[in-house]
């Protein structure tokens, strides 16, 4: 057996050039499909982390009527001991009240459908990234001019034509009747979240401007929630809801709530496996090539090895060992290289903000970050010896089907 | 030409290794084919959703209009233009509309919701609204006092064809634009943010709501082909500049209203060419150890040749000659097998799945593509492929230019 080892190391080094080609070859391949897998992951965690961090949160527990018909009606009082069991929920980091609802935004001559956000300041700094996203002007809770506050993104800002300092109304919907609220707010700030359409279509306000316009009282549309691991959300949104269900309210994950997100994100995942599977094929073409090459080459020696008694089961197996070291080698560099190369260019991200329409059409950010699990490329490794085993079939059984005498015969 | 005579006698000389790289080739080649096809097939499909459902090829609108939707910046002779848009014959169908914002509701709730002041019998040539309806009947010509609500936005206000709605919005000249509308359909466009917004009325209707006086935002334009898209722009541009309203009116293509669909197309087929020209290495590679095994395998016949007086160049050029024909064998071979694959699937179309169908509604894709050929795709695909074969080709081409005849012989 250690002899067999050792007859491969040395077969395999044999014709240095041919071997090393076919090791780029292997590692080109495993480097691509590496990196392609690291842009998906970025992607596809962009696409969860903008819905999650921008807004969604974790886990929002809404009125039960309210993830159906998102209408102002659906407002809740929070019951007294919510904010104490969330407070004292140890797989929770933080969590905000917040009165959002549906509105009309109002300058001179221009109008545009938002989403009011009300919210307690201090607490949404721990749930979303909006106070981290101010550009210009200040947060909510730095204005001290008269008047009522309001943020508004880079992006709206340019469509209405207004900066920081000028005044907007906002009309929506009152709580407990039809009556339409309306309001002037200053401009206190400009925000950029990175993700466009979002950006487009949300404001935000101080909670208890937006309960005084629409007489909500203490009334909140939804209570959003971070935790300390974001794959405990089911587990948890399960148990609080098991407890607030009696109250009328509905807890769900945001897997729950953006069914479209996990969907989408499973489709690519799907999507991406016969794009992958074209590496895999054409690293065997060179597979099976290289070997042919090398065993036509050793017709003699092999003949030779077979007059002397070596069984043709040990032969493939001889060849399957040699093919598994090339592979070994390209797996060990592919991994390293493309390993590296992920975590490099994940360690600043790719800027793509000239294509930032673009991106937020799909849902992600103007910077992605691609990322590799040691999973993944322990699969993507595995996978190419995989290949390299089961491609090296066909040339060891050309190799054990030998006739030993004639291939003594041939000219070595 | 004794020499590619030579060369081409050479790949007969090991069948099965040329063969398997000529097969490597066109495995690439066929690859590379069928997923651009793919590629510009989902492009035209999304780019036929936009035009047709949405923004027609061109829209004629005030040169400040987009993006910041200004009331005041509005078409005043929409009828002229009109009709002058009608006697062009590159120019389809056109209809005038106007988008304005507004919160919409009944007797319990109200919401945010952009109005489409349409004409009905217009709108039903120019785009596919009409077969949007999924309840109800879409408007009538003369029907002023009708609505067609987005599907989400129906199930959010509670309503049901018949029922009364109510709007009110900021009118041109900051006045309030109100009025009532009776539900006569509901339409599904399948993105769920213009579902739960879109509400479609009578264009003479808004009009006179947001005291726009005549005056229309927009005038869409659909052209008999999208390739007669650059000329029909600057003919419309043109024929504005003739009629005297060149100042108050432009043409502005589709590509500019929906800059995100532009965008993401760019970067899809961007970084799909990324990943092909790693996927051709990994192929090339795999074939430049073929190539390299046949220049190494006659280092002894080429020694000979040498010495019986043929220029280093000409050996070069032989060796070189043997990886183009095998190059090219392969590439032919691709497009053999690539070109009717994907025209199969042309006629046919690849059905991605009932879940993939609702995801790629949204981002206005249907889950059937149909792989476009294009000469662009084969250009590309052949000289992705070649380009990097004949690259590699080049290393043993080098060597045996530089062969010293004595070495050859003595080594081979």
């Amino acid at each position: 057996m250690k002899i067999l080892l050792r007859l491969a190391w040395r077969n395999v080094w044999r014709n240095k050039v041919r071997t090393v080609i076919l090791i780029c070859a292997m590692t080109a391949g495993l480097v691509g499909v590496l990196f392609s897998l690291g842009l998906t992951n970025s992607w596809l965690d962009q696409i969860r982390e903008n819905a999650v961090r921008t807004f969604a949160g974790h886990i929002k527990i809404h009125h039960a009527g309210y993830f159906d018909r998102p209408i102002v009606t659906h407002a809740y009082s929070a019951p007294d001991s919510l904010a104490s069991t969330l407070s004292a929920h140890p797989a929770v980091r933080a969590w905000a009240p917040r009165s959002s609802v549906q509105g009309l935004l109002s300058t001179a001559s221009r109008s545009r459908i938002v989403t009011l956000v009300g919210i307690d300041a201090e607490r949404e700094k721990q749930v979303s990234v909006i106070a981290d996203a101010m550009q210009e002007g200040g947060y909510l809770d730095e204005w001290k001019k008269p008047g009522r506050p309001i943020l508004i993104s880079r992006k709206l800002s340019e469509r209405i034509g207004m900066g920081v300092g000028k005044k907007v109304v906002l009309m929506s919907q009152q709580f407990g009747s039809n009556e339409v609220g309306s309001g002037a707010f200053r401009i206190a700030g400009v925000f950029d979240t990175g993700n466009v359409s979002f950006d487009e279509n949300h404001v935000y306000l101080q909670q208890a401007d937006v309960q005084q316009m629409l007489q909500l009282g203490d009334r909140v549309t939804e209570t959003v929630l971070m935790l300390h691991e974001m794959e405990e959300s089911e587990e948890v949104a399960l148990e609080l809801s098991s407890a607030y269900e009696g109250e009328g309210l509905a807890v769900l994950s945001w897997k729950e709530r953006m069914p479209f997100v996990d969907k989408s994100m499973e489709l690519t995942r799907r999507m991406m496996v016969p794009y992958y599977s074209v590496f895999y094929i054409a690293m065997a073409f060179g597979i099976v090539n290289t070997l042919l090459m090398a065993i036509g080459e050793r017709t003699h020696e092999i003949g030779v090895m077979m007059a002397v008694g070596m069984g043709r089961k040990w032969l493939i197996f001889l060849i399957l060992l040699e093919s598994m070291m090339i592979a070994a080698v390209a797996s060990v560099l592919g991994c390293a290289v493309g390993g590296g190369l992920v975590a490099w260019i994940g360690a600043t991200g790719i800027d793509l903000s000239a294509m930032a329409e673009g991106l937020a059409y799909m849902g992600v950010s103007r910077v992605i970050y691609p990322r590799l699990g040691w999973e993944e490329m322990t699969v993507a490794g595995a996978a190419a010896l995989a290949v390299a085993a089961a491609f090296s079939l066909y040339p060891a059984w050309r190799a054990a089907r030998m006739e030993p005498v004639e291939a003594i015969r041939s000219v070595g | 030409m004794p020499l590619l005579r030579i060369a081409w006698r050479n790949i007969g000389r090991n069948k099965r290794r040329s063969l398997l790289s000529a097969l490597a080739v066109a495995f690439a080649v066929a690859v590379l084919t069928f997923a651009m096809a793919l590629q510009q097939g989902s492009y035209a499909d999304m780019i036929y959703q936009t035009v047709h459902a949405r923004t027609g090829h061109l829209q004629v609108q005030h040169p400040d209009y987009w993006p910041d939707a200004d009331l005041t910046k509005r078409l005043k002779q929409p009828g002229e233009i009109l009709n002058a848009l009608e006697a062009m014959p590159a120019v389809l169908a056109s209809a005038p509309r106007i988008q304005a914002a507004a919160l919409v509701g009944t007797e319990e709730n109200t919401f945010g919701a952009l109005i489409q002041g349409i004409d009905p019998a217009r709108e039903r040539e120019t785009s596919t609204l009409a077969n949007m309806v999924r309840e109800g009947k879409f408007l009538e010509t003369n029907d002023r006092d009708g609505a067609l609500l987005g599907a989400g936005l129906a199930k959010n206000l509670g309503v049901e064809l018949g029922d009364e709605i109510v709007f009110i919005g900021q009118g041109a000249d900051g006045s309030l634009a109100a009025g009532r509308l009776i539900v006569r359909g509901i339409t599904r466009m399948g993105i769920a943010e213009l579902d739960r917004t879109a509400v479609t009325a009578h264009v003479d209707r808004i009009g006179e709501a947001y005291s726009m006086r005549g005056a229309v935002t927009e005038i869409a334009v659909l052209l008999q082909g999208n390739e007669e898209q650059d000329a029909a722009e600057s003919g419309i541009e043109a024929t504005l500049q003739a009629m005297g309203v060149g100042s108050d009116a432009r043409v502005v293509p589709w590509t500019t209203l929906m800059p995100g669909i532009e965008q993401s197309i760019k970067l899809d087929w961007y970084s799909g060419q990324i990943i092909y020209f790693v996927l051709v290495l990994v192929v090339g590679f795999g074939i430049a150890n073929t190539f390299l095994m046949a220049y190494l395998e006659r280092l002894r016949e080429l020694g000979v040749i040498l010495a019986l007086g043929m220029r280093p160049r000409g050996v070069a050029l032989m060796v070189y000659a043997e990886s183009v024909f095998l190059t090219l064998m392969g590439v032919l071979a691709g497009l053999a097998i690539g070109i009717p694959v994907v025209q199969f699937f042309h006629r046919k179309g690849i059905y991605f799945g009932k879940e993939a169908e609702e995801i790629m509604a949204e981002y206005g894709m249907s889950a059937t593509i149909h792989p476009a050929l294009s000469p662009l795709v084969i250009r590309l695909a052949v000289l992705i492929v070649g380009g990097v074969a004949l690259v590699l080709a080049l290393y043993p081409a080098c060597k045996a230019s530089r062969l010293a005849p004595l070495d050859g012989m003595r080594r081979g």
